[in-house]
């Protein structure tokens, strides 16, 4: 399995323009960024390119703001300590302070950028959907907007292929999430399976982040559910919550073993279900709900609660 | 949609000119800056915005003129291991984690890098937490995380990279490591490695007391080295039994890590293992009387608000063990018996921790506060080791609440009828 690279990333985006390397390495009629030869070995990992020569390469390929070592284009380090918090709140499913802490990243961050506006975007459908503000479908036609302004190889054949920059990867996310919201589950599963086999063409996960993978598998794993698909749904989280152990790392851990707990009642009632299993299911509910307030999610441990069933 | 809410959305969406992915060479929404667009300006940023000056950042890692060079991007290309320490090292040096830069590396840096971590984890390594070996799991095989790097599959694996036979020693292996890598960051690596090898072999040489006494003067946070260095200093006192020097050491550390403006990810690298490491110590070394209790306290505290924060568990059942198990000690024995009464009583299980606490006796409202903090903490201890499987050490846990603290929530009926079966 290939390693992900610079290089790696510089080939995927040219092949998905269709572009040759000769078109790629021209800058004009006398000079170039670089030889075909170079461009070549840097595609391959053999060599690595000066920052200048691939800042060119990346103009070259419309791919220069979205591929800065940060995505917000800001002077000001405090606005990426709010985005941290944003973050925060909205994975503690805390929209109101999540809401405060937008208005004060967009009071700070400048429009005249393309990722910053991406990312004030895409935040702001989120909050807007959530206070519903706006309907799931133009949710799904706002965050395909959002996406198209960085990214325009969605829903193409060419997006097998094509190589997603993480805030893109949370976009697609988001817009599979709001399909299975409106009980569209096979749509919901089929985007994000398709985009989680294509984050995953590289095992090194740094340019991800754990956070976009977990995120990914647990939604697969709650729509596959949903779509009836309980025995697979259940297996699949078994395997997630075991990962959560191992890495540490537990964003919707919460959920994860509220669906175990979900899947297994779903699979026990077609049969009947006995006194021992409902107390073993109870359990399972109630571990999820305590889990949901160590981690202060907001609302989620009464949600969870209010499945325990009396035995 | 209301028209305010349409009109965000077009300002935000708009673009200076339209975009067509076909026609090479078109430029993306506005202008960025070449001097905008490099690690060197992100180093400047982070700099400036901590109030830091060139020759504070670059102090004990390169000079002060190599680090200007970096922030305007002259002549430095990142290409060669040999910057990737370098930078590692300078971001740590403010407070930040490094890892998201990883992905710079082309086929042979990534090689030397894995070769890095495989040396470091084969001579033991502290303080790594669970993103150090991150990316060294690979979905498709499922490898797990820390045990992959001292495998014996990696160890044939490494060595032969390093054309040594299987056998070979660990200074084998880090010599010829050195032998193929000779650039100066390399270099101070590898002495890194050495002096910390050093120590875990009980040997305290002159140069080991002259990092040390340098270290105390660093103002700004320290390296991963100079952290791992720290550690197995730690390590050679505590193991002379000399406890003063080990509690000074620790101290230092999480003086130097409570300083004003690491980033979360960097502090989550470091501290959810060093708190359960200092606060065990201060516990068990507690010749302070209940200052050193206390500090014990707070510390093994901090560990796991870390962890609750940004939704981790690094080490974080430990740490909740751990902390229990202090606070109960600190539990007067008359309250600990009139809590274990409580179970005697005809009480019913109750659903709430607030009404349990408003109807048991103790007098002292401290104690009727740790005994909030036992349920609150126990409870979410229980619910890990069940998530876990861990039946066993989930039973103990609520056979303890039941009979040491009187309290049986209604809801913790439906695990004790899990565990019966297990």
């Amino acid at each position: 399995m290939a390693s992900f690279s610079i290089g790696l990333y510089l080939r995927c985006v040219r092949e998905t323009l269709g572009l040759t390397h000769q078109q790629v390495c021209e800058l004009t009629k006398w000079s170039e960024i670089c030889t075909i030869e170079n461009l070549s070995y840097i595609e391959n990992g053999k060599r690595h390119p000066s920052q200048h020569t691939l800042f060119l390469l990346l103009e070259r390929l419309g791919k220069k703001e979205v591929f800065g070592d940060c995505y917000l284009q800001t002077d000001e380090y405090e606005v990426l300590v709010l985005e941290k918090e944003l973050s925060l709140a909205l994975g503690g499913f805390r929209y109101g302070e999540a809401e405060e802490i937008l208005k004060k990243i967009e009071a700070r961050l400048s429009t005249k950028y393309l990722t910053n506006r991406q990312y004030l975007a895409a935040n702001h459908v989120i909050l807007d959907l959530e206070f519903k503000r706006i309907t799931p479908e133009e949710a799904i036609e706002l965050f395909k907007k959002i996406l198209k302004m960085t990214f325009s190889a969605f829903e193409t054949d060419a997006f097998e292929k094509a190589f997603l920059t993480p805030w893109e990867a949370i976009i697609i996310f988001q817009i599979g999430n709001v399909y299975g919201d409106m009980g569209d589950y096979g749509k919901a599963v089929e985007i994000l399976e398709k985009t989680y086999r294509n984050l995953l063409r590289y095992p090194d996960k740094f340019f991800y982040g754990e956070k976009v993978y977990a995120n990914y598998m647990r939604a697969i794993i709650k729509w596959k559910g949903e779509m009836g698909k309980i025995e697979e749904a259940f297996e699949m989280g078994e395997h997630e919550i075991e990962k959560i152990f191992e890495t540490g790392y537990a964003e919707l851990l919460s959920g994860l073993l509220y669906a175990r707990s979900y899947n297994t009642n779903e699979m026990l009632k077609r049969e009947g279900i006995t006194k021992e299993e409902r107390s073993e299911i109870n359990s399972g509910y109630e571990i999820a709900a305590l889990v949901s307030e160590m981690f202060q999610e907001e609302g989620i441990a009464d949600f969870i609660r209010r499945k325990i069933e009396a035995p | 949609m209301e028209e305010q809410i349409k009109r965000k959305y077009e300002i935000l969406l708009s673009e200076p000119e339209e975009r067509t992915d076909s026609v090479a060479g078109k430029q993306v929404g506005a202008e960025l800056e070449k001097n905008e667009f490099s690690i060197g300006h992100s180093l400047r940023r982070a700099r400036l915005w901590k109030g830091l000056t060139l020759k504070q950042v670059a102090q004990g890692i390169c000079k002060k003129s190599v680090l200007e060079r970096l922030e305007k991007g002259w002549g430095e290309n990142f290409s060669g291991f040999e910057h990737h320490l370098l930078l590692r090292s300078l971001l740590n040096r403010m407070g930040m984690f490094a890892g998201k830069y990883d992905f710079y590396y082309d086929e042979k840096e990534r090689g030397k890098e894995a070769l890095r971590k495989w040396l470091v984890a084969w001579r033991g390594s502290f303080g790594g937490g669970k993103d150090r070996n991150a990316w060294c799991t690979f979905p498709a095989t499922g490898e797990k995380q820390g045990a992959a790097w001292t495998s014996q599959q990696k160890q044939t694996e490494f060595l032969k990279e390093l054309r040594l036979p299987e056998g070979a020693s660990y200074e084998e292996a880090s010599g010829a490591f050195e032998a193929m890598n000779d650039v100066e960051w390399e270099r101070i690596w590898v002495s890194w490695q050495k002096r910390i090898r050093a120590l875990s072999q009980d040997e305290l040489s002159e140069e080991a007391r002259r990092t040390w006494e340098e270290l105390l003067t660093q103002k700004l946070f320290y390296t991963q080295e100079e952290w791992e260095f720290l550690y197995a200093l730690a390590e050679y006192y505590k193991r002379k039994k000399e406890y003063k020097k080990t509690e000074e050491i620790y101290g230092r550390m999480y003086q130097n890590a409570m300083g004003f403006g690491m980033d979360d990810e960097r502090q989550l690298e470091l501290l959810p293992e060093f708190c359960l490491i200092y606060g065990k110590f201060l516990w068990e070394h507690k010749e302070n009387g209940k200052y050193g209790e206390h500090r014990a306290q707070d510390i093994l505290m901090h560990g796991i608000q870390l962890n609750l924060k940004f939704r981790r568990i690094y080490f974080l059942s430990d740490l909740m063990e751990t902390y229990c198990a202090k606070r109960y000690d600190m539990l007067s024995d008359a309250s600990k018996e009139d809590l274990r009464k409580q179970r005697k009583s005809d009480r019913k299980p109750e659903d709430s921790i607030t009404k349990f606490l408003e109807e048991i006796d103790l007098k002292d409202e401290n104690e009727i506060k740790i005994v909030a903090e036992l349920l609150q903490y126990g409870q979410y201890l229980a619910a890990l080791w069940m998530a876990q499987k861990k039946y066993e050490k989930a039973k103990q846990q609520l056979i303890f609440m039941k009979e040491e603290l009187g309290w049986q929530a209604l809801a913790l009926d439906y695990t004790c009828g899990v565990l019966e079966k297990h």
